[in-house]
């Protein structure tokens, strides 16, 4: 009780002091209630609401960066490529896409790139057939590697089994298409992406690992497996 | 606006009309000419309206960076300036919830999408938002509207709003809090 008002202190004080709110959990309704009025109220300052031109012209920027056809864009990394490719695949299934993993560009937190995992002497492993891939997501474990392994829009999309934050392995919630930490509440896509976190920082997107078929059977790139 | 020339005759020239303080040039009435326009006639439009939802800065640019940046992709440039607006309205709530979900486990507000296009057509004022608050307030007996003025309007700290109203600090803490309560449910009744 008490501690929960603590909460909700903070949570008003960012609001008058204009910061991001802090995380938390709210679950009173009478708090939710005082947080949307006190919203109100903030937002009732004069002039409150204009953006900052430096915001308005730095997303200007990465908008059209963004756009560019990736020949183009030799300043771009891959992953970001990737992470583009994620959103706008996220916005067409409707899923909330990680304000992580959008504010990379910006240089806010480095750890939100999704790293691939590509080893330096590798062999590629048979870890399931193509038609149990095509059916539905599949776990594999290597000498060296847990991960996921499913197939998306005709590609096959392997990724890290375990958390980034501490290394939990995760379990796949396939009916809600994404794989849960039974650690800490954070889930991730899929693809990696993180789609939500309990943390105030959320953890990095799962590591990609190679994948590919092979004569009915898909393989990933892990670590030599001598 | 004022546009009240009903002369009949062959079909007037197509006449560009300038955007709400924006650098807005559209091609025509309802068509944007490709994703420069789009940005530069919705970006404000869409901060405003997320920031209505959130209160700060900070989370305002973040949802707002979302929001253009999940549209980017599926969005095609030769949609009507209507159907842009609908669509970043859906992807605006689609943002805001994560938002809330991530951030506090519950949704403290949603963005309805009918109300939300309305809000990107038409913007509200700047004067509007503070003539809000300033009608919540004054439906509130005087120490809470006072709290309140002190607190949100002014940013006094907790200390500085007791000793402004003659209360102990703890005092004020609980005054702030039903005082919020109150103003949530005028809000809420004096929603149109």
């Amino acid at each position: 009780m008490k501690r929960r008002k603590r909460d909700l202190d903070r949570q008003l004080q960012s609001i008058i002091d204009g910061d991001a709110l802090p995380a938390g959990q709210v679950e009173d309704p009478d708090d939710v209630e005082a947080l949307r009025a006190a919203i109100a109220l903030r937002a009732g300052r004069p002039a409150a609401d204009l953006p900052g031109d430096d915001f308005l012209t730095a997303l200007h920027e990465r908008l059209r960066e963004e756009q560019q056809p990736p020949t183009t864009r030799r300043g771009v990394s891959r992953r970001a490529l990737i992470a583009a490719g994620g959103v706008a695949a996220a916005a067409a299934a409707g899923v909330a896409v990680d304000r992580n993993l959008l504010s990379q560009s910006a240089g806010k937190s480095p750890s939100s790139v999704a790293a691939d995992l590509a080893p330096n002497e590798g062999a590629w492993v048979p870890v399931s057939s193509v038609s149990d891939v095509e059916a539905a997501p599949q776990r594999f474990t290597t000498a060296s590697v847990v991960g996921f392994v499913t197939e998306q829009q005709g590609s096959l999309l392997a990724v890290s089994g375990a958390c980034t934050h501490l290394g939990c392995l995760l379990k796949a919630n396939s009916p809600a298409g994404r794989l849960d930490c039974p650690c800490h509440r954070t889930s991730f896509g899929f693809d990696g992406r993180v789609l939500f976190s309990q943390l105030d920082t959320a953890p990095a997107p799962l590591p990609r690992i190679q994948a590919r078929k092979r004569a009915g059977t898909v393989e990933v790139f892990v670590p030599g497996e001598a | 606006m004022g546009d009240d020339d009903s002369s009949p005759g062959p079909s007037p020239p197509p006449s560009p009309r300038p955007g709400v303080g924006s650098r807005l040039r559209v091609v025509d009435e309802d068509h944007y000419s490709g994703w420069d326009e789009i940005y530069l006639d919705n970006a404000v439009r869409v901060y405003r309206l997320l920031y209505s939802k959130v209160g700060n800065r900070p989370d305002a640019e973040d949802l707002t960076t979302e929001v253009f940046l999940a549209a980017l992709g599926p969005l095609r440039t030769g949609a009507s300036r209507g159907e842009i607006r609908a669509y970043l309205a859906t992807t605006a709530r689609t943002a805001l919830a994560g938002y809330w979900r991530r951030r506090l486990g519950t949704e403290v507000t949603v963005i309805e999408v009918a109300a939300a296009v309305q809000f990107l057509d038409d913007p509200p004022s700047e004067t509007q938002a503070v003539a809000k608050a300033r009608r919540v307030l004054d439906t509130l007996p005087d120490r809470y509207r006072r709290i309140l003025e002190l607190r949100f309007l002014q940013g006094l700290s907790i200390k500085e709003s007791a000793r402004e109203i003659g209360v102990s600090v703890t005092n004020a803490k609980v005054l702030q809090h039903r005082a919020l309560r109150m103003a949530a449910r005028a809000e809420e009744g004096g929603r149109e």
